[in-house]
């Protein structure tokens, strides 16, 4: 009976059949890991199409770009969310680079947010203040601590997300050269992975920071490389170092990479993923004095006006303030907050234990907030020689195996190690910094599956210690869902990938 | 409390709408049904409204919902104590009450026992309700309060600027200074009666399951459009049956979406939330775009009316928009934009109700004895 009114049915007009959907006549967009045909099961081959996506664009293809409009569509999203101290010291910067000479712009100190980043991040500060200023001329007076009118939160979040532009440019810079029709969801995934990533968003459009940009510039040195333009990648990469100088952490693996493969490379024309182990190669002069005098003429330009000042002194003593302590006031999830909390441990367990007596002078040293200078009570205090010295010591391994086997590969993945072992043993390590090991690490997590688990692992527990970042009532279901989300999306894709 | 309206609407609203696409559209591929049911969810009205605005409409539109699935797969002793549960919890659900009492009207006169079946709903009704009342019960003072507050005749015919037919009207003849009130009630209600009674007649005639779907959105929409005392957020209540209809009808369905989210700007804008209005309407055009894989070449292939309507819902919403942003009204009409808002979607939710209407007409009447809706 149900089969003959399901036939009287059928005369009927509009019934909900899937037929009267409209079909797909074009291929969608997004790339497919295999071709699949249609009508699959899984929700994520829905996003698949009838045939493989050989035609798509090689730059900026509409898959990357409706990714990018995602991104700012939830960046825009959180335009009213909680903001740091940060977003004032940028405020700050914005007002002393456009209302100050240059010889003022170390010294002045009105604000305790005093300017500590390299001066080439002072001038892309004052490129902004020019706009700043037509928003709202208030933003660029000095003496307007604090100041916050709608008008400078809208321009100061919405410079974030614009500049996120050139990260964007980045990544498509470095997945240009992956070739192959294969390759291209491996491409469309590491898109996805840096655009979207959960981090940037905390860091950058919550807790407002400038990571977008200068993660952009570090994409931009890597893809020169990985297209065998050694010498480009390295000045992109002191053009970095002149941005914000926390690329410090990831200097060696350069400095070894570069030494190795463009001042030895015996005149190798492939790009760095297919170069074979170089070795016993000549020394090329040439190349090595090139790059120097580039790097040479970067630092020149960037620390040439304050040299002419005479203010070297003060310069590093803003860039490298080593009186701020060992550990920050949210303690970096680092080796040296395991050494303090068990120093914590150990001035109550050593009397109850009848090892040591209970120390005179115990205050919430390290524990109070507060950042300062500190000594640890039963554990030996930790001079900032001994954290670079550990610093050094565990980046050592992979460097070596670096200098035998330059190979782009391994430069990526002891980027990675160099920023790693930066953060755990680090001087006075912010716990912001793991977003620089998760992102140099996206680009490693396609290649094996292997990788793409230990990615995996790591994202989840970088994103996981960021958390405590943004602690207001408001945002706590939006930071754990884009947490959630994100690592959500990794397991996802990867597990399409590596199926 | 943000959070108990993000959790209610988890607990109730989002497994009615898998419900209903696991269940209703059963013979669609499973990502099909994913797909639905994630439009359904994102559209912009009620999660501005409900998140942005802040109401629960989550539990009532859930509730509905629920009913809805129910009676479609003939549980129609569920289906009502669903559905008087979603009334007593928010009165405006009865906008839907027309079409579920024709349906269940004219399926109990269709089946072998109508009088029995007729009179167990009748039972069912009045126990839930009895249930929901019972402590309020205690007197006719304290039901006829009960009654008044839910009720508010003395607020008028409407408030503040609605895209209901009595505002549109009033632009022109003042309403509300001419007739007094009681006559204002009972020309309204003749009007909503007369607004509902071809879908429900046809509805009880010859009852079917898309029939039923269309039906919900003709009664609300009747009552949208000529009931008394309206509210611009009522039309949350005709968006939830138009978006199940996304199914069968998915243009219609997304542009009604579009326009009744469009209508509540002004509200909106007064909350503070232009740009995340602005952002989810975005979502929901990427998802839509994506999910029904539409493409510059499929839009080709529309009819002539289709592109007409594209072209006039692109020209409407954009001309409100910028309206609202750079014309500045005349000091004597200070609230011009505002009528305009009410006025265009007005005129687009009477054509859309002629459009819905005739389209149910349009379809035969089946049998319901399968619930699935099949494939022709």
């Amino acid at each position: 009976m149900s089969s003959s009114s399901s036939r009287a049915n059928s005369s009927a007009g509009a019934a909900l059949t899937p037929s009267s959907l409209p079909s797909p006549s074009s291929p969608s967009f997004l790339p497919t890991p295999a071709s699949s045909s249609s009508s699959s099961t899984s929700f994520s081959s829905t996003m698949t199409t009838t045939t493989t996506a050989s035609n798509a664009a090689p730059l900026g293809d509409s898959a990357s770009w409706a990714v990018l409009l995602v991104a700012t569509l939830v960046k825009l999203l959180l335009l009213p969310a909680y903001r740091s101290t940060d977003f004032e010291v940028h405020r700050n910067w914005l007002a002393i680079t456009h209302s100050l000479p240059l010889r003022q712009w170390y010294t002045e100190d009105t604000s305790q947010w005093t300017l500590d980043y390299p001066p080439f991040f002072a001038w892309f500060e004052w490129l902004m203040s020019q706009v700043a200023v037509l928003v709202d001329p208030a933003i660029v007076v000095v003496s307007n601590l604090e100041y916050a009118s709608s008008a400078t939160v809208t321009f100061q979040r919405l410079s974030v997300i614009v500049t996120d532009i050139v990260l964007f440019y980045g990544v498509q810079q470095y997945v240009n050269t992956f070739r192959g029709n294969k390759d291209l969801y491996k491409s469309f995934i590491v898109t996805i992975f840096i655009v979207l990533n959960a981090g940037l968003l905390l860091v950058d459009h919550i807790h407002f920071q400038y990571n977008g940009i200068l993660n952009g510039v570090l994409l931009l040195s890597i893809a020169a490389i990985q297209k065998g333009h050694d010498l480009i990648g390295g000045l992109l990469f002191a053009v970095l170092l002149n941005l914000k100088h926390i690329y410090l952490y990831l200097a060696p693996a350069y400095f070894v990479f570069l030494l190795r493969h463009y001042c030895f490379a015996a005149a190798s024309s492939g790009s760095g993923s297919d170069a074979a182990s170089v070795q016993r190669s000549r020394f090329v002069i040439g190349n090595f004095l090139r790059l120097g005098a580039g790097v040479a003429a970067v630092f020149a330009l960037s620390f040439g006006p304050f040299l002419l000042e005479g203010q070297l002194g003060q310069l590093l003593s803003r860039l490298f303030p080593f009186k701020r302590g060992l550990c920050h006031a949210y303690w970096a999830p680092n080796f040296w907050a395991l050494y303090s909390a068990l120093d914590k441990v150990l001035i109550y367990a050593g009397p109850r234990l009848g090892l040591w007596p209970m120390p005179e002078h115990v205050t919430a040293s390290m524990t109070g907030g507060l950042v300062g200078d500190v000594s640890h009570v039963v554990l030996p205090t930790v001079p900032p020689v001994a954290t670079m010295v550990l610093t050094l010591l565990f980046m050592l391994p992979i460097l070596v195996v670096l200098w035998r086997r330059p190979t782009m590969p391994m430069f990526l993945r002891s980027v990675v190690v160099c920023a790693y072992a930066s953060f755990l043993f680090g001087w006075h390590v912010h716990e912001k910094a793991i977003v620089m090991v998760v992102l140099p690490m996206s680009l490693i997590a396609v290649q094996h599956a292997n990788d793409g688990k230990w990615f995996l692992l790591l994202s989840a527990s970088g994103l996981y210690s960021l958390l405590p970042l943004i602690f207001e009532p408001r945002e706590f279901f939006v930071k754990h869902l884009i947490v959630l989300s994100y690592v959500l999306l990794v397991y996802c894709a990867l597990r399409v990938l590596f199926r | 409390m943000r959070a108990t309206v993000l959790v209610s609407d988890l607990l109730i609203f989002f497994p009615a709408v898998f419900l209903f696409c696991r269940q209703i559209l059963a013979d669609f591929t499973r990502s099909k049904q994913i797909a639905i049911a994630f439009m359904i969810l994102l559209q912009p009205g009620l999660i501005l409204i409900d998140h942005g605005h802040f109401q629960y409409n989550c539990i009532s539109l859930g509730l509905a919902l629920l009913a809805i699935v129910a009676v479609m797969r003939d549980w129609d002793i569920l289906g009502s104590v669903l559905f008087c549960l979603s009334l007593n919890y928010k009165q405006m659900s009865l906008y839907y009450a027309p079409a579920f009492f024709s349906f269940l009207l004219g399926k109990s006169l269709q089946s072998a026992h109508p009088v029995l079946r007729i009179a167990a709903l009748g039972v069912t009704v009045i126990a839930t309700f009895a249930l929901c009342w019972l402590p309020f019960l205690t007197s006719i003072d304290s039901v006829a309060q009960v009654l008044h507050r839910i009720f508010p005749i003395g607020r008028g015919l409407f408030e503040d600027k609605v895209a209901n037919v009595w505002c549109a009207v009033s632009v022109l003849i003042k309403l509300r200074a001419i007739f007094e009130q009681a006559l204002l009630v009972r020309i309204s209600a003749i009007c909503t009666l007369l607004a509902i009674l071809p879908s429900s007649v046809n509805l009880a005639l010859r009852p079917s399951q898309t029939g039923f779907l269309y039906a919900l959105v003709n009664s609300s929409l009747g009552f949208f459009l000529f009931s008394y005392q309206v509210h611009e957020k009522s039309i949350l209540l005709v968006a939830l049956p138009a978006s199940l209809l996304l199914a069968s009808d998915p243009l219609n369905a997304v542009f009604f979406l579009l326009l009744s989210t469009a209508s509540m700007f002004p509200l909106l804008h007064k909350d503070g939330l232009a740009i995340p209005y602005a952002i989810c309407i975005v979502f929901f055009v990427i998802v839509v775009l994506h999910m029904l894989n539409v493409s510059l070449q499929a839009c080709q292939h529309l009819t002539t009316i289709g592109k007409l309507q594209l072209a006039a819902v692109i020209v409407c919403f954009s001309g409100l928009h910028l309206a609202w942003y750079f014309y500045i009204p005349p000091a004597h009409l200070p609230h011009a934009n505002l009528l305009l808002f009410a006025v265009v979607s007005c005129a687009s939710f009477v054509l859309f109700a002629v459009y819905f209407n005739w389209r149910q007409w349009q379809l035969n009447g089946v049998p319901t004895s399968t619930h699935k809706l099949k494939h022709s």
